[in-house]
């Protein structure tokens, strides 16, 4: 590309042509170095008969790199092919009546559609056009200048100068801004980069935190059944053993005591055996509650009511494990409490969880402290868009190091066959993701545990993702 | 006469031992201490059973003094008291930490009794 600034001259008339090219494109000194050199190019042409027309291309001196073109039509193709080369006209001089092809404003008109960025002078010497309609057709512009025939040489010099200027300028000032978008554009693609990174790492980390619970959960089970395990699979053993023995002592003794004896072993193993396998069968049955996500379906009901059903219910069951257990259960259910959407056997598993370890915990306070007098209290309580149950036992308490644990899967302070450590956490997955709301637990080792569900009240449950 | 301490929190564990070792213990072969509890057989160690016990078989998950527990604390005693550890955990965490408290061996449950048997017996001849 050339340094020099290009201008194109569009006019009908080629002495016009020639007082461009002495304004713009030479000095004095110059010139006369120029009438001479096209005297003897003249002379030269007469004597070759060769029509060179370039007399400006090899003049190193001129400031601007002029062209020139006679028609619109022409000026339009020249503007065209610079463009494309990428090597635009600083500036246009525009002659407006050039018969017999269409006129310089219809020219810049169509020439600005595609290269809004050209600079243009109008020239002419009679008003085909007046001001305003020029405006009128171009649009206001600063693209436009416009300059009256006959020209004033120093006054085409300045505007040349300030509007080559202005259009090296402006396309500076383009390139920059073009520059600045690219790396607008750029950085913002690497924000989106990052973004989606982020995104792809936490999606890895919570499947990370799932296979995590996972091989927790696994290790629990395995821990949980090879309990159970161990127990079918030697008691069994031990009556083939037994069988043996009652075998041996039909052939050689008539003691009917030994007889009896081992029957009575029999019998007692064969129960425990029985009794192993329903706990394994339970353990593998709150697994599959606690991995349970679809085709559960939500009911209407008032939570008071689900509170009275199921109390009762984990009260029946805590007086026939623990013997001599006895309770006073308060409740206090406010009445102003809505019926909301709950998964009803869900919620229930929550409370017979909650009540469960409270009565656990009083039964083994009270074996301890005889004068101890087991005491729940129940409250519900209706807060404009949600409610909340408290229940609170004044059993053995929890201390602050295993308060930090009560949610984890797998996790008991009971002992072994008794908890399965799965209660509390499927209770927490009920309440925050099942149902949207929360649940927390206080206590004073010793004196009490309070456990508070606050939950809002729903139309429908949202369909859960499996976890 | 191989004087056998078990300690398990379940009680139908007690029971099993009872029952395996049945033929040994008429014999008399084999004598049998079953404690529910870590604290009952740290206790019986230390006084009535001082230096009576060839061998401990005890569980690891049990509440309050859990079995590793109970192995610091009769290490404690006596350095060289052999201890089994009996559990249902069988992953390599915890046989090194059984391992690395001193226990002679552990066991994994579910508990391959004639394994057992074997071992008592040829620590017993060794």
């Amino acid at each position: 590309m050339s340094t020099k600034p290009k201008i194109l001259i569009c006019d009908d008339n080629e002495s016009i042509h020639d007082d461009f090219r002495f304004t713009l494109g030479f000095s004095e000194a110059q010139q006369e170095k120029r009438e001479l050199s096209s005297k003897l190019s003249s002379l030269i042409n007469e004597i070759d008969g060769d029509q060179s027309e370039n007399t400006q291309a090899n003049n190193d001196s001129v400031e601007y790199e002029l062209h020139f073109a006679k028609q619109g039509e022409e000026a339009m193709l020249k503007v065209v092919e610079a463009e494309t080369q990428n090597a635009p006209y600083s500036l246009i001089f525009m002659d407006v009546r050039m018969p017999p092809g269409i006129d310089g404003i219809q020219t810049i008109k169509l020439l600005r559609k595609d290269y809004p960025h050209l600079e243009f002078v109008i020239c002419t010497a009679f008003s085909d056009y007046n001001w305003e309609e020029i405006a009128k057709e171009l649009g206001h512009t600063d693209k436009v200048l416009f300059v009256p025939k006959p020209f004033d040489p120093t006054a085409i010099k300045q505007i040349a100068l300030s509007q080559t200027i202005k259009f090296a300028l402006n396309q500076e000032n383009q390139a920059y801004s073009n520059k600045l978008e690219t790396m607008v554009e750029k950085r913002t693609e690497q924000l989106k980069q990052q973004l989606e990174e982020i995104k792809n790492m936490q999606e890895t980390l919570v499947n990370q935190e799932k296979l995590a619970s996972l091989g927790t959960m696994t290790a629990g089970i395995a821990h949980e059944l090879k309990n159970p395990l161990h127990f079918i699979s030697n008691f069994s053993d031990s009556i083939l053993n037994i069988i043996q023995e009652v075998n041996e002592n039909i052939k050689t003794t008539t003691d009917q005591e030994d007889l009896n004896e081992l029957t009575e072993l029999m019998f007692t193993t064969s129960k425990k055996i029985k009794e192993h396998a329903a706990r394994a069968n339970s353990i593998i049955e709150s697994m599959l509650i606690h991995s349970r996500g679809e085709g559960i379906v939500d009911e209407t009901e008032n939570i008071n009511n689900i509170i009275n059903k199921y109390l009762n219910l984990a009260y029946v069951s805590a007086r026939s494990l623990h013997s001599n257990f006895h309770c006073q259960n308060i409740l206090n259910l406010d009445t102003e409490i809505k019926d909301s959407a709950f998964v009803i056997q869900d919620m229930g598993r929550v409370f017979i969880n909650i009540l469960s370890n409270s009565y656990y915990s009083m039964s083994e306070k009270a074996k301890q402290a005889k004068d101890f007098k087991p005491r729940l209290e129940v409250n519900t309580k209706h807060c404009e868009d949600a409610f909340e149950v408290i229940i609170k036992d004044n059993g053995e308490g929890i201390s602050d190091e295993k308060l930090k644990h009560i949610f984890d899967p797998f996790y008991t302070t009971k002992p072994t066959g008794v908890g399965t450590g799965l209660g509390l956490s499927i209770s927490y997955d009920i309440i925050t993701n099942q149902h949207q709301g929360s649940m927390i637990c206080k206590s004073q080792p010793g004196e009490w545990t309070e456990f508070t569900l606050r939950l809002p009240y729903l139309n429908h449950l949202q369909k859960r993702n499996v976890a | 006469m191989i004087r056998l301490m078990v300690v398990d929190d379940e009680k139908d564990s007690l029971l099993l031992y009872k029952l395996m070792f049945r033929k040994e213990i008429k014999n008399q072969q084999v004598e049998l201490y079953c404690y529910d509890s870590g604290e009952k057989a740290l206790k019986a160690l230390k006084n009535e059973l001082s230096g009576k016990v060839d061998l401990v078989l005890s569980d690891i998950n049990m509440p309050n003094m859990d079995g590793f527990e109970l192995l610091k604390e009769i290490k404690k005693i006596n350095q060289r008291q052999n201890v089994y550890m009996v559990s249902a955990y069988g992953d390599d965490i915890h046989v090194n930490e059984a391992k690395s408290l001193g226990a002679s061996d552990y066991i994994s449950k579910p508990v391959n009794f004639p394994y057992l048997k074997e071992l008592i017996f040829q620590a017993r001849a060794a």
